[in-house]
């Protein structure tokens, strides 16, 4: 593939009549990604060589994640997601050394990494946050002699992981990325160095090959500082839709809010997932992440039903321990405002999730047990656009 | 006299795995079938390890000893009897 020869590629003659189509001959996709898209709707990305170089290219600016050559990445995300084309692409320019799971052990990704060909090469690992809690959990039995980096994509950075992280790996480098299907590689991007002293809730700062923009509902540009959604255009942006058209120099709305500090990117959520509550704008995520942090708790749903604020709860220990309500309730009151501490704590033996892991988000019930979704073909699709908000 | 680890094992997995309280395993009821997943693989392999005071080394850490209830019993039953 050209692109991983990090130059521009001058295509054979022919070769994009066998690509292109309605796309144009000369300009055709190099990859076409499934996202969910702003509306819910499936939709088609198609991913142009160019956009990926232009990105790619912003990644050798001084001060942004890259990966380096000598580099033996451990690339969780499949191929068929955004995150984990974006690891090819940016490895293979880096020219380092791409790892994949093999699907080999019972215990998933994190089970394949024990290989020991593998577990004493591996320098660095890119994951989302699902990942690293389940490796966390192995780390005593995972020797990772060459580990320097650890990289968090396609959602929030799980900081509980972290933690196990550093107390067994001290020194360790750590990144959070922003991106989207609609952008090859990253939005954003930050990484964390010993003494680990910077704002882990940022997704840092946005690659210069990027306009951003955050506007309020009425589509006006807000202050710096202020939440707004974020809309980008730029030579990276692998938008509109295929079969779709935009304005020339439209920006594209995301979906997701955030806020921007002086060229630094904080991700808050899904605007269309934002619940409003006494008087209060704050996203599910927030609150989730705050009840995962129970001792006890297994995984959580926070919705807003006709009831109030809802939160679902697994326990640990299986369909019959006891949803720890008081110890619970006081948990979330000391750490969490007041109008996001929910009302009604709901037992369940789990929650929906796609087959990417996403929380599906519905109304809560009240029953205590709810059989996993079959995965249906959008199931298996690229993850939808939410990727890192930040904490 | 050899420990019998079937009780336990039983426990270990009703406790992790999708199935009402009236299910009855079988040694050859397929382990993915009832809820064993790479998540849930690695809370039944650390609740066993705790409970029998075990560790599976890594050939035993194959899809062969967790594909069936049987299987995975027999796994655990050779530990303990090494141990």
């Amino acid at each position: 593939m050209a692109v991983l020869a990090g130059a521009s590629a001058t295509r054979p003659a022919g070769d994009g009549a066998q690509l292109g189509g309605a796309d144009g001959a000369d300009d055709p996709p190099a990859f076409l990604l499934r996202t969910s898209g702003t509306t819910g709707a499936g939709k088609w990305v198609a991913v142009r060589e160019r956009q990926i170089l232009a990105v790619l290219d912003a990644m050798g600016a001084p001060g942004h994640l890259r990966h380096s050559e000598g580099e033996v990445v451990y690339a969780t995300p499949p191929l068929s997601h955004s995150y984990g084309l974006s690891t090819l692409f940016e490895t293979a320019k880096a020219g380092g050394a791409l790892a994949f799971p093999q699907g080999t052990s019972p215990l998933g990704p994190a089970g394949d990494l024990r290989a020991p060909e593998l577990a004493g090469r591996v320098t660095a690992i890119e994951g989302v946050s699902d990942f690293y809690a389940q490796l966390a959990r192995l780390l005593g039995r995972i020797q990772l002699p060459a580990l320097r980096h650890v990289g968090f994509g396609g959602g929030r950075m799980d900081l509980d992981a972290v933690e196990r992280f550093r107390a067994t790996f001290p020194g360790l480098t750590y990144s959070i990325r922003y991106g989207l299907t609609e952008t090859p590689s990253i939005v954003s991007g930050a990484t964390f160095r010993p003494p680990y002293d910077g704002d882990w809730t940022s997704s840092g700062r946005v690659l210069p090959v990027w306009d951003l923009r955050l506007v309020d509902g009425g589509g006006r540009p807000v202050a710096d500082g202020e939440e707004g959604e974020i809309e980008l255009r730029g030579p990276g942006l692998a938008w509109p839709y295929l079969g779709e058209s935009a304005p020339d120099g439209a920006y594209f709305p995301t979906g997701d809010l955030g806020v921007l500090r002086g060229g630094r990117l904080s991700v808050r959520g899904r605007r269309s997932l934002f619940i409003k509550h006494g008087g209060h704008r704050f996203s599910p995520q927030e609150v989730e992440a705050v009840l995962r942090r129970f001792d006890g708790v297994a995984d959580v749903r926070v919705s807003m039903g006709g009831d109030g604020l809802t939160a679902e709860v697994v326990v640990d220990g299986g369909r019959d321990a006891a949803l720890p309500e008081p110890a619970l309730r006081r948990f979330a009151a000391r750490r969490l405002p007041a109008y996001a501490v929910p009302k009604n704590l709901v037992r369940r033996a789990e929650i929906p999730r796609t087959a990417s892991g996403k929380i599906i988000r519905a109304a809560p019930t009240a029953a205590a047990t709810t059989p996993r979704p079959t995965a249906t073909p959008s199931d298996l699709t690229p993850a939808p656009r939410e990727n890192n908000q930040g904490r | 006299m050899t420990t019998r680890v079937d009780e336990k094992y039983e426990a270990i997995l009703r406790q992790h795995m999708k199935v009402k309280s009236e299910f009855v395993f079988h040694d050859d009821t397929v382990l993915g079938d009832v809820g064993l997943d790479s998540l849930t693989a690695v809370d039944v392999m650390l609740s066993i390890e705790d409970t029998f005071g075990v560790t599976f080394p890594d050939s035993m850490l194959t899809y062969d000893v967790f594909r069936h209830y049987g299987t995975l019993r027999d796994g655990v039953q050779q530990l303990v009897d090494e141990s």
